[in-house]
């Protein structure tokens, strides 16, 4: 074990190292660029024997992830933003043909306005694209489930494409202290890859992409849905087994001073971290506040989110993304149908926040955490949907 | 992954007779639509989309292949160096061989004109392969090539 000071894009580049994938296609784009320029270091340097395509878009790059995962390799990508739109209908073409590839998605508001800084709008805008997403807290996560994210997608009973997205700017160019595997090690944990149906097996030769109507396009579809309910399963288990390893565990759901919690705020990435700042704070106050961040988006964990919850009466959702004309975010749309599904009582109050890199101040969230508190004596009775340091004049 | 065998390697007419005229259910089809059998178009009839029939007239055709080249569909027969007729079995009616042929040796009728009776003969496209079994299969091995 090495204790590095390193930014996320760093790590990212350095797992890459140490995966040593076949192929790595990507295109720079803020906030990145560090991943694909560090990355493509090492290859010039002779560090990996990777064939890194350095491509003229991301729609491109995906296309060859596409091929090359089809062809019998591992194989890396990553982007942010306009990237991940541009790569749009190439996402679905990676998972409707069950081809395991790796992305390191660094959230960034898409355009436009043009911006260049912190939301969820990316990846939130592909979570019905059939990928894995796993969100990440801190820089020392994002290393971990970047290298637990090639065993998850390569998983026989899953065999489906992983993105790993982590904040833009907080996470991925801050200078955190990261603990960080040796090569053996993370090679032993990701092991050799086998693809299942390789294009360059001559001796068994395949065709992918055929056309498939009304008549059989549904059965792919639920065939689909089915790996994607698997992967819920193949994530923990590989979370526990990287615990193993590493003395970091990981589950599905992380939680924060749950336990006997009345009112707790649920969000995704650096912002729980945030969070429990201020949970700590209202606890020293006698007001007894937990913080969930459900790790796993896609597939949604809804089990396990409900079991975080535990006796909870309400719950606070930040979203970094709008749904715009939805009435409701997308995880407060998932844990409220959750919520629903299995009759539970507790009241949900949803807040976007920080679009486009907009600072969620502490003074914010504790103002909403005592409304939360508020609402649960019921001495107010706050909106269902709102902003957060927005100006509303 | 399921056991290979177990598994529907085209999902049409294949899956059909394997599995007693049925359509198989997810659990059987295989991962992400991947087609594990090479050249398995050759079963998959597309004569049944036609709409209207290409006709091929012998004493008129003049062998310069034209139509052999732009057929979209592998669907014009030729054997041994020589145009014989057309496929109806993958024959989609597109009429690309009318429109290319320079003596109008092929010309194009709607499927509604032609009687039930010889319909039910020719298509969905098995009239010529029962009449030249060995000759298509011939012509396909070389129109492949």
């Amino acid at each position: 074990m090495r204790v590095v000071a390193e930014t996320a894009n760093g790590a990212v580049a350095e797992a890459m190292r140490q995966i040593e994938p076949h192929v790595v296609a990507a295109y720079p784009i803020t906030p990145q660029t560090e991943v694909v320029e560090e990355f493509a270091g090492y290859v010039s340097d002779g560090r990996v024997r990777t064939r890194f395509v350095p491509v003229e878009s991301e729609h491109s790059a995906m296309s060859i992830c596409v091929g090359a995962s089809a062809a019998g390799a591992r194989v890396i990508t990553a982007t942010s933003s306009q990237g991940l739109a541009y790569m749009w209908e190439m996402l679905y073409i990676a998972s409707g043909n069950r081809l395991p590839i790796v992305m390191a998605l660094v959230n960034r508001a898409l355009s436009a306005p043009i911006n260049i800084h912190c939301d969820h709008s990316d990846s939130m805008g592909a979570r019905d694209s059939g990928w894995i997403q796993i969100y990440c807290r801190d820089a020392q996560e994002v290393y971990d489930t970047f290298i637990q994210a090639l065993p998850i997608a390569e998983h026989e009973d899953v065999r489906l494409p992983v993105m790993v997205c982590y904040d833009g700017f907080i996470v991925s160019h801050s200078l955190a202290r990261i603990e960080m595997m040796t090569d053996e090690r993370v090679r032993d944990f990701i092991g050799s890859y086998k693809a299942i149906y390789p294009l360059l097996d001559r001796d068994h030769p395949v065709i992918y992409g055929p056309l498939v109507l009304y008549d059989y396009y549904m059965e792919f579809k639920r065939q689909q849905a089915e790996a994607m309910n698997r992967a819920l399963e193949v994530v923990f288990e590989i979370g526990k087994r990287f615990g193993k390893i590493s003395g970091r565990s990981y589950g599905l759901v992380s939680s924060y001073r749950m336990e006997d919690a009345d009112i707790a705020l649920a969000a995704l990435s650096s912002t729980a971290r945030t969070a429990e700042v201020i949970a700590d704070e209202l606890r020293d106050q006698g007001i007894r506040a937990g913080v969930i961040s459900p790790r796993l988006f896609r597939p949604f964990p809804a089990k396990a989110l409900l079991q975080a919850l535990g006796g909870i009466k309400v719950l606070g959702v930040l979203d970094r993304a709008d749904s715009i004309g939805a009435g409701m975010a997308p995880l407060a749309a998932d844990i409220g149908a959750a919520l629903q599904s299995a009759g539970s009582n507790i009241r949900l109050y949803n807040r976007v926040y920080g679009l486009g890199g907009r600072d969620l101040t502490l003074s914010d969230l504790k103002s909403f955490f005592l409304s939360l508190e508020r609402a649960g004596q019921g001495k107010e009775m706050p909106a269902h949907f709102g902003y957060l340091g927005v100006r509303e004049d | 992954m399921k056991e290979q065998d177990e598994m529907c390697h085209i999902y049409e007419a294949d899956c059909r007779q394997e599995y007693g005229g049925e359509k198989v259910g997810w659990r059987k089809l295989p991962m992400g639509a991947v087609i594990t059998e090479p050249g398995s178009a050759q079963r998959y009839t597309t004569g049944n989309w036609r709409a209207e029939r290409a006709v091929w007239l012998e004493d008129k055709c003049i062998q310069c292949f034209f139509c052999w080249v732009h057929c979209p569909d592998n669907a014009i027969i030729a054997v041994d160096g020589q145009v014989r007729g057309i496929d109806y079995f993958f024959c989609k009616g597109c009429g690309i061989c009318d429109q290319v042929c320079p003596v109008d040796a092929i010309y194009m009728i709607p499927e509604s004109d032609i009687e039930a009776t010889e319909r039910t003969e020719v298509a969905p496209g098995d009239s010529i392969r029962s009449l030249e079994p060995d000759g298509v299969d011939a012509a396909r091995k070389e129109g492949g090539q």
